[in-house]
């Protein structure tokens, strides 16, 4: 039988992942990384020991960067299962996991989350239409396959979005309309974060040469407040108002939506961790402590699943989280001036964030819908009047909802409504998203089937 | 449409959508090589209301497929391997079938 | 005489605990026109009686149940007048498959058992039968114990049903409310809660897992202990099942709702934390009793579990419930009901509105007398 209790488990080999691994690594701890995908590298490096430079260098060369660290994850004494899905952390230092059909528990003296991020969740009108994609799915579709499509509109902000965009224009690919869901009265709101921000010279540089071809190569439209997805079966057209009151109509078979990432906190949650409303990101976030550590003793948070920073913010979490995780095995083995300097370091990668999160914060026009026939709950097909509907029966928050109409209870769990449904209740009821409070999550943290979870107890019966 | 923007020397693969036969590439996952061929949707998720990949990173759940008779594969997480026979992913009937007349044993 | 008679008239009934006991007493107290406070520290449902199985069934009780079970029946075929509501409950068959001769030996035992005892419910069917009634079941099954009209219900839907019509005959709910202290004072007593002081000549722990705490402050001390049975749901399946399925001699529930989705739990246990209002689920618990759904169902290997769940549940030692009369004046107790209480709910509710108004049950309540364990806690 293989192995199964490692020192350290890392779930997640994206940045923060990898780095924590190599670290570690480094340190000769043994350890083993989990993670769902066929290949290491999160979604930020993805694909990325396959993708040949020369020919997909409309990627940009940051992302290229990545190589060498995520190469790291074949180094020595890391164990790398990929393909795996882990559906549950139990308190007794459990993980357990599905490979290829067949779960098994494996256990660790200390656990790094490094389950990164997601988009949030977007609820325009006909986003449900096939042709409707999130900008990270639009980007995935380049770094995995080379796939791109024409004459595609996208829609919202945030620099997942420029940067998809200015791929595109790098590959030569058409792109009918930005629709910047930026509202214009940001950029003075962020005006105080912007003195940090010029600590990080190059990522505004970079920022600023995305814009400038985007508005160079589409018809760059700022300050939408209003958009609607129209088709029957398929996207036909999209149609927008902006502050302004201009109004428009793009024909297009393709729209790309996108308003910011998150954590993607399934995982953190079902584990019964702790965690805090964040008043500037309008999220969920796992309450850590600066080391890392959650609520729980041996569960550590690295990367954009502990709160978006970003990648490289997020190597530098790997390390300190993996520096702190060997401190405890042998005290004072890494010194406390490496970590203090590990410490700046990230507070100095993490001086735009305050910048952009005023800029690009989602706005209250995208965060909920407009109309009453837009669909909230995707999986289970519940509209905002439905959920409407549900409130008149005096619910207390989103697990009392659940009595009432099915939004949360399908397969995404809650990752494409719940904040959606939380922010519904919380206008209804007059309170503070941080009152009104989130799903009650539980495992398995992704579906599992039957026979994957009796694998646990021998095999299927025929 | 997607189109493919360049081709390295990958192997080239047959599969099947819906009986129809579709060209992809060694290293495409189902969900790509579903939106290359021009299929935008690929699950009924109710009366009128077809789905197709939206996230592309296996949270969302739209993508679900049958594959090789198995349900509830999602498109974006599975490699195509060759002559793969893929088919939409119905809602399922909601009405129990009649007991057939001849059981084994 | 007449100013002070009046004031004690209008002390309210307190039921703690606004579980199906809880809200199914205030409804039958209401309607006969009694004051009633229920509350709970929580909310309505929050516990066992909103997460539970929903199995409604006669089938496998424990004999000293079956009046209660009996009586309880009743309502349930008339729920949804009672509770003005629509398809509160359906009514179906529920068979405990046997799947080996040990199963087969467990149902005859059961069988001339209750036949001893003067029941006729359950009835032993064939495989043959069992094949053409339920034909996505196991080659394997030899047969099993059916009751025919028992069946299941969603387990917020009626306790909301009672707590709805309660609340519209007068009864008043305050949630969340913690209880400090419950004192004796004079002829009455008085609750400390957090919303200021209760005085009550009579109170109703239908507290669930808390129930033994409760107990404790009106004096009684009354063994209970805290467990969390874990359940899980499917996704949509093809419809295949229109009754509930146990097994003799396993733990499973199973059974499919309308909207296709299927829910399976028996009683495997999780960790319980009532203290802290959670339970933890068990990855080897779930992994034993879905095995044991598939044995009974192979069909539903690719079927997916979308969640799972544990409520947190009071378990006695001999696994009956406590209902009764405390040791002091005014105090009735209807709690620890061992993973199997929800079907039971209508009839205790009428039992204990029964007691409380000094009117003798309609079934004996004996077996489930709080002091049978006066002397195991010497």
């Amino acid at each position: 039988m293989s192995k199964s209790h490692f020192s350290v488990a890392i779930i997640g080999a994206g940045p923060a992942g990898i780095s924590a691994a190599a670290t570690l690594n480094r340190y000769c701890i043994e350890n083993i990384v989990i993670d769902d995908q066929v290949g290491p590298g999160g979604q930020v490096y993805r694909n990325i020991l396959d993708n040949d430079n020369d020919k997909r260098n409309f990627l940009g060369e940051d992302y290229f960067k990545g190589y060498k660290l995520v190469n790291q994850i074949f180094n020595g004494k890391i164990k790398y299962q990929s393909k795996s899905t882990v559906w549950q952390i139990t308190d007794g230092k459990e993980i357990a996991l599905v490979t290829d059909g067949k779960s098994e528990i494996i256990t660790a003296d200390y656990i790094i989350i490094a389950t990164g991020a997601m988009e949030r969740p977007m609820p325009i009108e006909g986003w449900t239409l096939p042709g409707v994609m999130t900008v990270g799915g639009a980007q995935t579709l380049l770094k995995q396959s080379a796939i791109a499509a024409e004459n595609a509109v996208f829609v919202g902000n945030g620099p997942l979005l420029y940067l998809t965009a200015w791929q595109y224009i790098q590959a030569g690919v058409g792109i009918i309309a930005v629709l910047d869901t930026t509202q214009a009265k940001n950029w003075r709101a962020a005006i105080p974060y912007a003195g940090r921000a010029l600590l990080q010279p190059a990522m505004i540089k970079s920022g600023y040469d995305w814009l400038k071809e985007i508005k160079k190569n589409t018809n760059f439209i700022s300050d939408v407040k209003n958009i609607e997805i129209i088709g029957n079966g398929k996207v036909t057209s999209v149609q927008y108002e902006t502050g302004n009151g201009v109004t428009g109509k793009i024909e297009t078979n393709n729209v790309f939506i996108h308003q910011g990432v998150i954590p993607n906190i399934n995982l953190t949650m079902a584990t019964g961790l702790s965690h805090g409303w964040n008043k500037s990101t309008f999220c969920w976030e796992p309450e850590t402590d600066y080391s890392g550590k959650s609520s729980n003793d041996y569960i550590y948070i690295a990367g954009d699943a502990a709160g978006i920073d970003g990648s490289k913010a997020a190597l530098i979490a790997g390390r300190i989280v993996a520096k702190e995780i060997i401190n405890r095995f042998q005290p004072s083995r890494v010194s406390k001036l490496d970590l203090m300097i590990e410490r700046l370091r990230y507070l100095h990668i993490c001086s735009i964030r305050p910048f952009l999160n005023r800029l690009y914060r989602p706005s209250e026009n995208f965060r909920t819908p407009k109309l009453d026939k837009t669909i909230v709950c995707r999986c289970e097909g519940v509209s905002k009047s439905d959920v409407i509907a549900a409130l008149t029966h005096r619910i207390a928050g989103p697990n009392q909802l659940k009595a009432f109409c099915r939004a949360g209870m399908g397969r995404c769990q809650g990752r494409y409504c719940g904040l959606t449904v939380q922010e519904l209740i919380a206008t209804h009821n007059n309170e503070n998203m941080e009152d009104t409070g989130y799903f009650r999550l539980r495992p398995p943290v992704k579906p599992i089937t039957l026979a994957e979870l009796a694998s646990l107890k021998g095999s299927w019966p025929d | 449409m997607f189109k493919r923007l360049e081709t390295k020397s990958v192997k080239p693969l047959t599969i099947s959508f819906e009986g129809q036969k579709i060209k992809v590439l060694e290293n495409d996952n189902v969900a790509s090589a579903l939106l290359r061929g021009g299929y935008l949707e690929c699950r009924e998720a109710g009366k009128n209301d077809m789905r197709g990949p939206f996230c592309m990173m296996g949270t969302c759940f739209e993508c679900l497929v049958k594959i090789d008779g198995k349900p509830n594969q999602q498109a974006c997480q599975t490699p195509v391997y060759e002559n793969m026979q893929i088919f939409k992913q119905v809602t399922p009937s909601l009405t129990i079938p009649e007991k057939k007349e001849n059981v084994d044993e | 005489m007449a100013r002070l008679a009046e004031k004690v008239a209008q002390r309210p009934i307190i039921i703690i605990g606004a579980g199906i006991q809880g809200c199914a007493t205030a409804f039958f107290l209401s309607q006969r026109k009694k004051r009633v406070i229920v509350l709970d520290k929580d909310n309505i449902a929050r516990h066992a009686s909103g997460v539970n199985a929903g199995g409604v069934r006669r089938l496998g009780r424990n004999l000293a149940e079956l009046p209660l079970s009996i009586t309880a029946m009743d309502w349930w075929n008339k729920i949804d007048k009672l509770l003005c509501i629509k398809n509160g409950f359906n009514r179906q068959f529920y068979v405990k498959v046997a799947l080996d001769d040990y199963g087969v030996t467990l149902a005859t035992k059961r069988i001339s058992e209750l036949n001893a005892a003067g029941f006729e419910h359950e009835n032993w069917i064939d495989k043959e039968s069992l094949r053409r009634r339920i034909p996505a079941i196991t080659k394997i099954a030899k047969g099993g114990l059916i009751v025919e009209g028992d069946g299941w219900a969603i387990p917020w839907k009626i306790t909301l049903g009672f707590y709805d019509r309660a609340r519209a005959l007068g009864a008043k709910f305050l949630a969340p409310v913690k209880i400090n202290r419950i004192k004796r004072y004079c002829d009455h007593w008085q609750l400390k809660t957090d919303f200021g002081t209760v005085e009550t000549d009579c109170i109703v722990n239908c507290a669930g897992a808390w129930g033994g705490r409760i107990a404790k402050m009106v004096g009684d001390n009354l063994p209970i202990e805290a467990h969390a049975p874990m359940l899980a749901v499917t996704d949509q399946q093809p419809m295949f099942l229109n009754s509930v399925i146990g097994v003799m001699g396993a733990t499973l529930s199973l059974k499919q709702l309308q909207n296709g989705t299927i829910i399976i739990g028996g009683g495997i246990r999780g960790k319980a934390l009532p203290e802290k209002n959670e339970s933890h689920l068990t990855p080897a618990g779930l992994g034993k009793f879905i095995r044991t759904a598939g044995e009974v169902f192979p069909h539903l290997k690719d079927a997916q579990v979308m969640r799972a769940w544990a409520g947190i549940e009071g378990y006695t030692p001999d696994h009956l419930p406590i209902i009764g009369r405390g040791s002091q004046s005014g105090i009735f107790h209807g709690f620890g009901f061992s993973a199997h209480g929800f079907q039971l709910g209508p009839g205790v509710g009428e039992a204990l509105a029964d007691l409380v108004m000094k009117r003798q049950p309609r079934v004996s309540l004996a077996a489930f007398k709080p002091s049978r364990f006066e002397n195991d806690l010497i």
